[in-house]
């Protein structure tokens, strides 16, 4: 089977702007805090989101980092409309040019993009009646507008597993023969529908956005993109490339076709995506030195996915370490399959697992996963496990395999 | 031919422009798509369960309803991990996202309704359909301008060939958009699904189907809506495509266009034209309907092999080929 790499990654969050400050940050574990929307439409009783690039990130060193706010005039993207189509673009960019991708071959290259709600503005007041029609769902074909890419521009809207379907369709793309190299990833940015459909739903947690924690009440949002370069094995050797970061090596995809906001108690389906993911990499959950929940603190999912962890890992689950990277960065919806994915490649890449952000002795004992915290782990393991679940039971895992030089 | 290839044994819509696939008017010009005039909630879906659904919602579940029961119930074969379904839609929830807003910044989240709010995920609609039919393989929402439907006819044959389901249903589903917004006169409304499986499977429960669609999509980027599209990549970008759709064939098919007179949609023509293909170009709508639907009537009735395309002013681009079973 045709062998993807990831040969370029870029990123933007609340942790910063670029893969080297998310990483920094990740390794700095700090207490990460959302902020208060300044949207006075925004009439919710838990106004907290994670916002990116509105201020220095954790850990951020004025003499060391460059931050960019995606929303100033020194953004080169700042005419391009949509905050989602805006964090999109600086992910990208960093991508093509960490992959070293050329201007032809990123010509050839096609593009795809998860995006919960993508570029929400359009329908949120005041409405701009200047604006020509567009869909909200314009991120992808914005990215591939800046490339210059011709090999496609999909958008998929799996809601909150969004990018984890848009990285195992690129995936699937490469080992068809469909395209060579897809530049694909998650964009999400401030929605106040979102905040308020939430907060109807008491699923905001008015203090932080608390994975596996016993008094976690909800989840907070976040914004964020990231965008991965995937490339057959095959393309890569031929233009030359020297490293990358880690294999894409397989995906699995499920539905629960049970509720729609709700995970299916039992978890038959989110292991089913699991074990295929494993399965389509050619590999076991023996294998397996880390894994990059969904774990968003709503209270039953993490519980379930908890338990499924437990039935796919067995014993080896007290002690194989889980980073639950949704206590950093909020719940980024749409664009937390892709953050998730790279988060991965860098931890198979570094061959280092970050410290969890501290749960103290606040761990819920429902949830008996290992989240080792204050001090980096040395990986052990080939390969990484990432899960991205969604409302409508939507589920997909994927599993990345460390590279070979 | 092989027993691997996917074909079309069902399919099903609902719209203002008709509810028998075979009959739908889409060369009439534009009806009226709001008000509900043209959909039946009782008689498609009877019963109770369907009052708190967005309209797309009710939609979407009716053309399932019309596609299994056309393809004489395909799912009672395939075990419900078998089952995928990939959905395109541009605006199933932009009048309820547009609702849900104006009751936000009017009287606060606490009004919204608790029952609808799960929609503002676009996801949700198709997800329901999954919960009715135990669709448990996978669900693929894809939301690319204009082409999404057609791109959800090649992203469920790419699934199904990658063997993450055995067969699958390919659908598009569109809502008006509210009055007050940019699109709303050129809304679409109304879904169509069509049942995809194995030509081997169909005919092992006697089904010869309604004949298959192959897709491919591009993209041709230019630096604002109103700008021209460079010739050479529109040549390079369509020549390509209809290498991958036709390799082994005349490009010279006739093509059904959907797309305006923006720079993307008059080159696809241009360069379809030269080619060597008849080219009728339809205007678009708000959505990812339109195109599905051709696709829907021309694997309904008797025909010859044709093209039908997308190309949206943003640069997303699809070509299906749709190929009846039953000749003229």
């Amino acid at each position: 089977m045709t062998e993807v790499l990831i040969t370029g990654a870029g990123a933007v969050s609340c942790l910063g702007v670029g893969v080297e400050a998310m990483w920094r940050a990740l390794c700095a574990a700090p207490d990460s805090r959302p902020q208060r929307v300044g949207d006075p439409g925004a009439r919710v009783r838990v106004p907290l989101f994670h916002l990116a690039g509105t201020g220095p990130p954790p850990g951020f060193d004025p003499d060391r980092d460059t931050e960019t706010d995606p929303d100033t005039d020194a953004d080169p993207d700042a005419h391009v409309y949509g905050r989602a189509s805006r964090l999109a673009l600086t992910a990208a960019r960093e991508a093509v040019a960490d992959a070293g991708l050329t201007s032809e071959e990123t010509a050839r290259s096609t593009v795809v993009v998860g995006t919960g709600g993508g570029n929400t503005e359009r329908t949120r007041r005041p409405l701009d009646p200047a604006l020509p029609y567009a869909p909200s769902y314009t991120v992808a074909s914005a990215v591939a507008t800046a490339l210059g890419a011709t090999g496609g521009a999909a958008s998929a809207a799996n809601a909150c597993a969004a990018s984890g379907y848009g990285l195992g369709m690129a995936l699937d793309m490469i080992r068809a023969g469909e395209a060579e190299v897809v530049v694909a990833g998650g964009a999400e940015a401030y929605a106040r529908v979102t905040l308020g459909c939430f907060d109807r739903m008491g699923a905001v947690d008015p203090h932080a956005c608390r994975p596996f924690h016993r008094d976690r009440q909800g989840t907070v949002f976040g914004e964020g993109a990231a965008v991965l370069v995937l490339e057959s094995a095959r393309h890569a050797r031929r233009r030359g490339v020297r490293r990358h970061y880690a294999k894409l090596a397989g995906a699995g995809w499920s539905c629960d076709a049970h509720h729609l906001t709700a995970p299916e108690p039992g978890g038959e389906e989110i292991q089913r995506a699991m074990a295929e993911a494993l399965a389509d990499a050619g590999t076991s959950a023996e294998s397996v030195g880390c894994v990059v929940p969904h774990g968003t603190g709503t209270r039953l999912n993490d519980v379930v996915e908890s338990r499924v962890l437990g039935a796919v890992f067995g014993e080896r689950v007290a002690r194989l370490p889980v980073f639950s990277l949704k206590a950093l960065l909020g719940h980024t919806a749409g664009a937390a399959g892709a953050l998730g994915a790279l988060t991965a490649a860098l931890v198979l890449d570094r061959g280092t697992v970050p410290p969890n952000v501290a749960l103290g002795d606040g761990q819920d004992p429902d949830c008996r996963l290992s989240l080792p915290q204050h001090t980096p782990l040395r990986l052990t393991g080939r390969h990484a496990l990432v899960n991205a679940f969604a409302f409508g039971g939507n589920n997909v895992s994927l599993v990345l395999e460390e590279a070979t030089p | 031919m092989s027993a691997a290839e996917l074909v079309v044994t069902g399919i099903g819509t609902t719209s203002p422009w008709g509810r028998d696939p075979a009959r739908l008017a889409l060369d009439a010009g534009r009806p009226p798509v709001t008000g509900d005039t043209w959909f039946d909630l009782a008689a498609e879906l009877g019963g109770r369960g369907y009052k708190y659904l967005p309209a797309s919602c009710r939609y979407l579940l009716a053309a399932t309803r019309r596609a299994l029961a056309e393809a004489d119930d395909p799912l009672s074969r395939v075990p419900e991990t078998g089952r995928g379904m990939a959905v395109g839609t541009n605006n199933a929830v932009t009048a309820l996202l547009d609702a849900m807003d104006e009751t936000m910044t009017t009287s606060g989240a606490g009004k919204l309704s608790p029952a609808i709010a799960p929609f503002f995920a676009v996801n949700t609609v198709p997800s329901r359909v999954a919960m009715e039919h135990g669709l448990k393989g996978w669900n693929l929402t894809l939301t690319t301008p204009q082409t999404a439907g057609l791109e959800a006819l090649l992203a469920g044959t790419r699934a199904v060939h990658a063997g993450r389901s055995t067969m699958f249903l390919a659908g598009a589903v569109e809502e008006a958009l509210p009055p007050h917004q940019a699109g709303h006169d050129i809304s679409e409304a109304g879904a169509a699904v069509l049942v995809l499986e194995p030509r081997a499977a169909a005919a092992a429960r006697g089904r010869t189907g309604h004949g298959t669609c192959r897709v491919v999509t591009f993209f041709l980027p230019h630096a604002s809506p109103t700008a021209p599209v460079a010739s050479h990549t529109a040549k390079q970008a369509v020549g390509d495509a209809f290498a991958r759709l036709l390799p082994d064939r005349d490009a010279a098919l006739p093509t059904r266009l959907i797309a305006d007179d923006s720079p993307v949609g008059t080159a696809v023509a241009e360069q379809i034209r030269l080619l060597g293909a008849e080219v009728d170009v339809a205007p678009p709508g708000a959505g990812a309907l339109l195109p599905m639907l051709h696709v829907a009537r021309g694997l309904a009735r008797p025909g010859a092999p044709h093209l039908v395309a997308a190309a949206c002013r943003d640069g997303s681009c699809a070509l299906a080929l749709v190929s009846p079973e039953r000749a003229v």
